[in-house]
């Protein structure tokens, strides 16, 4: 009676192997958060300020809190959004007249544009949140130099709910 | 001496605000303008910015630098700043971009001029080097005199406001992100909101850059 020592063993392994697969550590981090076509706009010489942005997918609900980047490319990062500021000078609708009325969706705001930071961006299951000109985006904030088309810029993404992941942004015009 | 409006005088000025009439009318009902609708935006009556003037630091530029394009030309009028991430460099990489598409002599007719709304940081140095990567010439209007800035916005209906300073002294400004095309009567022809892409720029410079629709490459 009583198991053998050989298969007290192989039993422990099996289970140790059934835990480790079991367990709850994050796991696959690169399948968790999908990031893609990650971009930085080439900056004017002596340009203080840039812009990252990418598409990123989140398998299930989390956050992205922040975006770092290397000492060498710029002093810091920060997540932002562009936002109309709400504060419609003067353009009341009797004085003002557009010909593509239906197809006013992408066709921007009069109103004044604030950059502001934000905290975290949320990114619900399943869905692409889009970082794009005139919306979210990393602001790069003074650059130790020009980013010319092609440069490569390392970020550092960072999660509520899964692992960091690097990024690399590829500098062009648009 | 009777009535200034009879008679002969009466026909003659009748038959001239007819004839305008017509051609009124011929312009509007054209094909042309059917088919190239404005896609930036109108106002009625439009904004007239003729009484404007500021510094224009660009190389070759003057002490006082009308807000209004060179004859001939149209000027392409933007409220920004240098360490705006986002906004401003979307919106003059658009304007580049749609004055490209434009046949070449066409480009030479269009002016460009960023008033700087951040006169503290935009230095003319600052102000030359952030204009000269997106445009091969262009004005750098800038003046540190805030009711001087305030009169030229009022003009354009443009506003700004400088946010809170952060701990490494660095500011946002939130700002008027509009385009405003000026003829050389300084009158605001057409306004193109943030957001608006190159091909509908082009499309309206060629609206009004004489010659535009016209050239070849």
């Amino acid at each position: 009676m009583g198991m053998s020592t050989k298969t007290t063993a192989v039993l422990l392994a099996a289970a140790a192997l059934v835990g480790a697969g079991c367990g709850s550590d994050d796991g696959d981090s690169a399948d968790s958060v999908k990031v893609a076509d990650p971009w930085v706009r080439v900056t004017a010489p002596g340009q203080e300020a840039g812009a990252a942005y990418m598409k990123i997918t989140a398998k299930e609900a989390d956050e992205l809190v922040s975006a770092t980047v290397s000492s060498d490319v710029a002093g810091s990062a920060e997540l932002h959004e562009t936002v109309a500021a709400g504060k419609d000078m003067e353009h009341s609708g009797n004085e003002m007249s557009h010909d593509h009325g239906a197809e006013d969706a992408m066709s921007g705001s009069m109103d004044a544009m604030a950059m502001r930071a934000v905290k975290s961006i949320v990114l619900p299951a399943a869905k692409e949140v889009v970082m794009k000109p005139g919306g979210y985006h990393v602001m790069l904030m003074k650059l130790k130099k020009p980013v010319k088309a092609g440069d490569e810029i390392e970020l550092t993404l960072k999660f509520k709910n899964s692992d960091p992941l690097k990024v690399t942004a590829v500098a062009r015009e648009s | 001496m009777g009535k200034p409006f009879a008679g002969p005088a009466r026909f003659a000025s009748i038959a001239v605000a007819v004839l305008g009439l017509i051609s009124a009318l011929a312009a509007c009902g054209s094909d042309e303008n059917k088919a190239d609708a404005l896609s930036g935006f109108t106002r009625t009556p439009a904004l007239n910015v003729a009484g404007i003037s500021l510094p224009d630091v660009s190389p070759g530029g003057g002490s006082k630098s009308m807000l209004r394009a060179d004859r001939g030309k149209v000027l392409l009028v933007y409220f920004g700043y240098t360490y705006c991430p986002d906004v401003c460099p979307t919106t003059l990489s658009d304007v580049a971009s749609g004055i490209r598409q434009l046949p070449r002599p066409a480009r030479d007719r269009v002016e460009v001029g960023m008033v700087t709304v951040d006169p503290e940081r935009d230095t003319a140095k600052v102000l030359n080097r952030y204009l000269g990567h997106f445009f091969d010439s262009w004005r750098a209007y800038r003046t540190t005199d805030g009711a001087e800035l305030g009169r030229a916005e009022k003009a354009f209906r443009a506003s700004h406001e400088v946010g809170p300073k952060r701990p490494d002294g660095n500011y946002d400004v939130t700002h008027t992100a509009v385009t405003y095309l000026v003829d050389p009567g300084g009158v605001v022809r057409v306004e193109w909101p943030f957001g608006t892409q190159p091909d509908a720029i082009a499309s309206d410079l060629k609206r009004f850059v004489p010659g535009a629709r016209d050239e070849q490459n």
